[in-house]
This record gives C-alpha cells, structure tokens and sequence, in this order.
C-alpha cells in the first residue's frame, strides 16, 4: 500500500478521538475511532441512551494512508475559510451554529441550490419529495439571484455551482437559471439530475441544446448502472435504461460534452454494477468526464444489525472497483484523498492570478482517481503511472510554504525607496515594483513547473494539457485536460451515526438557502441533509397546490400492492428504541 | 466485452480489454476540446509564447524519459533532490 507497507506506522493499531452525535437526542457526544479486526470503528456512548458503534472503513490499512502524515505535510488541512457569516450562538457548538459560523475550517469549492421538491421519481430514500413533506419547496428567481450573489460575493467566491432537488429540470425556468449563474461568474454550472428535462422524446434535444446554450455546463446524472433490474430496485421504475440512454443522446447531439455519472451504492444492490458503470463512461469517453460513486447513508433509526447489514464505506466501494476492474484500480495505489491536491491548487492560482479552488474537506469524505489510456499500450491505467505523485505533493507543499506570504506582501523596495521624492518619485517607484513583481512571478512559474516536470513520466498530449494547466490554471487547460481523462470518486456523506464534528467543519458542499428575511443561510451538506433540513424548509416552505401535487410523483412505476424488497423495507425509517447500552449486546459485537 | 450472467440475467462488464481505438478516442475528445475553445479567439490555445513554452516542455520530457532510463533508479533519485534544492531556495 502506497509507500507505507512495512512501517510501524502501518503495524500500530488506529486510535483517534473526535466528537460526534448521539443519534437518538442528537447531544454532542465524545467519540473514538478503534482499529479492529482490520477495520476502523467508530465507537460513541451517550449517558441518556447508551452505546453506539459504526463501521468508519472497512480497511483499516486504507484509512491509515489517507491519515498519513510527515513532518511537511497532512491529507487534513485547513482552508483559507471566508469571514464567518453568523456568531455561534448556540452553546452546542458545531453543528447547531450552521450559517457558516467561525467554527468552519473551510470555503465553499460548490454552492447547491435546492431548486425544488418536485420530482417525476418518487424514490423512497429520498429526502426531497413534494408529495411525502406535503409543503413545496421551490425558490424564487429573485432568490435564487440572491442565493448566487451570496456565494459570488465572498473574498474567496465559490467557482463551481449545482442545482440539486428533487428534479431541477422540472422547473420551466431551469435554462434561464443557467443563464443567470453564469452572469455571476461561476466558471462550471452543474445539475443534479434523473435526465427528465434531457430525455424528453419531444423536445429533449431543444431543452438540452437551450440550457448548454445559456451556460450548463455539466450533467451531474444519476446513474445507477446498465441493468433495468438495478434501477427496478434503488429507484422503483421498471425499464429506466432507454430512459438513460436518451439522455446521453440528446446531450451527445446538442454536444454538451460534460457527464458525471453518479451512482448511489448500497450492498448487494448497485455494488455490482461498479465495474459496468466503469465500462460505460469509457465507452461513452467522448461525453463522460467522470463517475462519482456515492455510498448510500442511513437515515432515520435503524438496529446495530441492520446497520451492519447495509453499512457501506469509500473503503468498500474501491475495493470493489479493484475486484471489478480485474486490478486496473487498485486499492493499493490508485486512490488519494481530495485533500492531496490543495497546496496544488493554492500555487496555481497565486501564479496564475485566478480565484483559488480549495479541496479542503476531510480525508474521510473522498477519494479519487483519474484513468487514462496509454496510447503506446492502449490500456487503461491510472493517471498515477504518468507521475510520481508523493514526490508531487512534497514539493508541492514546500513550495507553498516558502511562497504563500507573497500574495500579501509583495515586492515594495522602489516604492519605499523613492517614496521620499514626491507624487512622482512615489509612482516611478510603483512602476518599477510592478516590474519587479512580473518578473518575480516569472521566476517561480519557471521554478514551479521545472519542479514539476522532473516528477512527470511519459510525454504526450495528455501531459501538454497538464503543462498548460500548471502554467495557468485556466479553465479551458483544466476543462481539455480532463477530456483526456476519467475521473473516478468516492464520495461518503456523513449520517447521525458516523457523523464527525471533524468532517463538517472542513466541508466544502455548501448549500445556500434564501430565507424570508432576506438573508442567505450557508449551511454545509452533510449537517443540512442531517440536522437542519426540517427547520429550515418548515421556514421556507410554500402551499403545495393539487395541481403541482397532480403533476409530479406519478412515474414510481410501481404496481399497488407489490411487494417490495427487503432493501426497501430496511432502507425505510424504522423506529426501534436505538441500540442497547454495550454490556447488553456482547454477542452482537 | 458483455455477458449475461444465467443466476440474476443481469449484465455484467469487465475491464478485461478496450476497443482497439479508444486511445484515439480519448486523445480526439482532448483535441476536439482544444479547437472548441481556440475557436473562442480568446483562448489559452491562441497564445504564441504559452504554445511555445509547451512545445519545450514537451521536449524537455521527452529528454528527460531517457535521461531517467539511463541513470537508473538510484542516481535519479540524487538528481532529483538535487535539482529540488535548487528550486527550492529562496
């Protein structure tokens, strides 16, 4: 594994402490991750309704990696976090004081607008559902607006945005929207969506040519894998694969050449489709740019049993790709937390005078990999064999060290020199400073990307693309460089169960809600998702009509009366009195 | 590449081999990219010295691909860290 087989490291068993929440009355509660049995555990005991234990990963060894540490550098980082938006008043702490509060560690790399609740599906997991909340959920076009200039308008703007729901593209509106995030500025405008706008046998092609037109840039598109039968089980409609493919047609035709395909994964359901999911992006290359795996979280109460049952880590999830992938994606050296690449990031944009993009979140919330083919072998390889990439990040990070304080102090010697020589001794002096800051900025590009180039392999037009990204970090290098490539991640949202105080803080998933006192509410993913979502929609909420209740929710597919799986029913909230205290549950352990 | 699996009848994929032209596939989906965005005008593909300074990297590379053969693992490593201390002084 990576360079750490062999070391004592490796042979010591995990222990850490965080804080987490007791998942029956939501108090802040003490929590430790435990190495057993070659996994890490989260134990956690609440004096009110006793033990609880969850699985954090299921490799022990690949949790340690993305823990790694040396005396330079850390997968756990702290961002360059905006000026808090709200005190913490709450005496709970995080993650009561959601708005950001100055507790948060990191900025916003992608604003989410809930653009409604509506849906055309009615999967039952779901946490958006217009017909099970009974109240509509959809903001206004000022306040989206509003939403946009909140983000937009920060010291350090979020760049990429997407709109999520429910069905985004349900709204009639959805292409001026797009419109109107490009107008703010966010280089990469993305949606969350089932394809219903796209896959349209009338007039699919035109809403898709319309909304690439006025500035879509990617479809974020739920994807569960190739077989009807999968999306019978996680999504309750039978024969969804043409459904999917005309999507991919109509935005083929109309060129939108961006998809991610997104799978939710759940044990025995969607994990094995990961290896076809693979092979489709690969084989539809030229408008698939990534797959982001996400592994499904449990809402609601649920038993020890059943939550060992469905249980699914990022740690599971590419030891999966490993075995499904015959060893092309392995475990053992294909995968580095999102974190890896922040310094990275932080220097490009310094040297290329561009917003910063800041992957801070926490080692635990992702991974990813890029494949690429060899074009001397024509094989499928991660994108790790074309660099050495901890070399990479080791200079890379000390790099940043010795250049970060130049940002906010740059050159001033013939300002102050000639200073004292009057109005224009003082601007000849600023004259000669700018040149000398150019040529500063010149050197430590040529320094950078010499530094660079020496851990790079195999030259090639893949490597012209990386070239250029180092040299300017603009999103035409970034955008064709990633044309070249696949993207694959794994992305583990947080429940009341694994929840670590750790994670929110650096969570860079940021939803903006508009508030009807005209405030804009920031509130990270996974603590809106689990803690906030029910107040703040209460706030928010409008009248559900009969006619907007009519419209949606009808194509569940589902015969009344079916019966439905066991994946249905254990996903289903069900209330049980949570988990007996440890000394009652021995056997269980 | 495909096959139905008799138990489930669901299909199931493997990574076992590609299509004999999906290199080209990819390094056509970079280039189409590329004339896309030079097509813009504005583009970083427009810019003379940046094409430049491109090409020369990729020269660099290409030097430095047989360099790499030539020293071998250990002398690689010493070059390297030599070269990074360089870079590295401010």
């Amino acid at each position: 594994m990576y360079h750490i087989d062999g070391s004592d490291y490796l042979k010591e068993k995990w222990y850490s402490r965080t804080i987490s929440v007791c998942p029956e009355c939501m108090k802040r509660i003490p929590a430790e991750h435990i190495e057993e049995d070659g996994k890490i555990w989260m134990h956690k005991t609440c004096p009110e309704h006793g033990d609880f234990k969850d699985l954090i990963s299921s490799s022990a060894k690949y949790y340690k990696w993305t823990h790694y540490k040396t005396d330079k550098w850390s997968f756990l980082k702290n961002g360059e976090a905006n000026p808090p938006d709200c005190e913490a008043t709450d005496p709970r702490g995080c993650p009561w004081n959601c708005g950001l509060c100055p507790e948060h560690l990191s900025t916003c790399s992608l604003a989410l607008i809930d653009l409604t609740n509506r849906c055309n599906f009615n999967c039952n997991f779901c946490y958006a559902n217009v017909s099970k909340a009974g109240y509509l959920v959809e903001p206004s076009l000022e306040e989206i607006d509003r939403i946009m200039a909140h983000f937009r308008g920060k010291p350090i703007p979020a760049n990429a945005i997407m709109f999520t729901g429910g069905e985004p593209t349900v709204r009639k509106d959805f292409p001026e929207i797009c419109a109107m995030a490009k107008k703010h500025g966010f280089k990469e405008v993305i949606v969350a969506t089932n394809g219903y706008g796209f896959q349209k046998k009338n007039g699919g092609l035109e809403f898709t040519k319309e909304c690439y037109e006025k500035g879509l840039d990617t479809l974020y598109f739920q994807f569960d894998g190739i077989n009807n039968e999968t999306y019978e089980k996680t999504r309750g409609i039978k024969n969804l694969m043409p459904y999917k493919e005309r999507v991919m047609e109509n935005c083929r035709k109309a060129e939108l050449t961006s998809i991610v395909l997104v799978a939710t994964i759940a044990r025995g359901v969607t994990d094995v489709e990961v290896g076809n999911i693979i092979q489709y992006a690969i084989d539809n290359i030229d408008i698939v740019r990534g797959i982001t795996f996400q592994p499904v979280s449990l809402c609601g109460r649920i038993s020890f049993e059943e939550m060992t049952d469905l249980r699914i880590t990022n740690a599971d999830v590419i030891q999966e790709i490993d075995k499904q992938t015959g060893g092309t994606v392995s475990i053992e050296n294909a995968w580095y937390p999102l974190s890896t690449i922040v310094e990275l990031g932080r220097i490009m944009s310094f040297l290329a005078g561009v917003e910063p993009i800041e992957f801070t979140c926490h080692p635990d919330c992702g991974f990813s990999t890029y494949l690429v083919v060899d074009p001397e072998t024509n094989t499928m390889v991660p994108i790790m064999d074309y660099f050495d990439p901890l070399k990479i990040i080791d200079f890379a990070n000390q790099f940043w060290e010795k250049i970060k304080n130049k940002e906010k102090e740059p050159i001033k010697i013939f300002t102050d020199l000639l200073g004292n020589f009057g109005d224009a001794g003082k601007s000849f002096g600023e004259t000669l400073d700018k040149g000398a800051n150019w040529l500063d900025m010149q050197q430590l590009r040529t320094r950078f990307l010499i530094g660079m180039l020496q851990y790079t392999k195999k030259p090639g037009k893949l490597m012209d693309m990386f070239t250029r990204v180092l040299l300017n970090a603009r999103w035409d290098s970034i955008s064709s460089f990633s044309h070249g490539t696949l993207l694959i991640s794994s992305m583990h949202f947080q429940d009341v169960y694994n929840f670590d105080v750790e994670r929110a803080k650096r969570c860079i998933v940021h939803f903006g809600i508009a508030m009807p006192d005209g405030t804009v509410k920031e509130c990270s993913f996974c603590t809106m998702n689990t803690f906030h979502r029910p107040q703040i929609e209460k706030a928010i909420a409008k009248k559900l009509t009969e006619k907007v209740r009519n419209e949606f929710d009808t194509t569940t597919g589902k015969v009344k009366g079916e019966i439905i799986s066991k994946e249905e029913i254990i996903s289903e909230i069900q209330p049980n009195g949570g988990i007996p205290k440890r000394e009652d549950r021995e056997d269980e352990i | 590449m495909s096959e139905k699996s008799s138990d489930t009848q669901q299909k199931f994929r493997t990574l076992t081999e590609l299509k004999p032209s999906t290199a080209k596939e990819y390094q056509d989906a970079i280039i189409k990219r590329v004339d896309y965005f030079a097509k813009t005008g504005t583009s970083t593909f427009n810019n003379t010295i940046e094409n430049t300074i491109v090409k020369g990297a990729n020269l660099f590379l290409n030097a430095k691909d047989k360099i790499d053969a030539m020293l071998g693992d250990e002398v690689m490593d010493k070059v390297h860290n030599a070269i990074e201390k360089i870079l590295l002084l401010f």
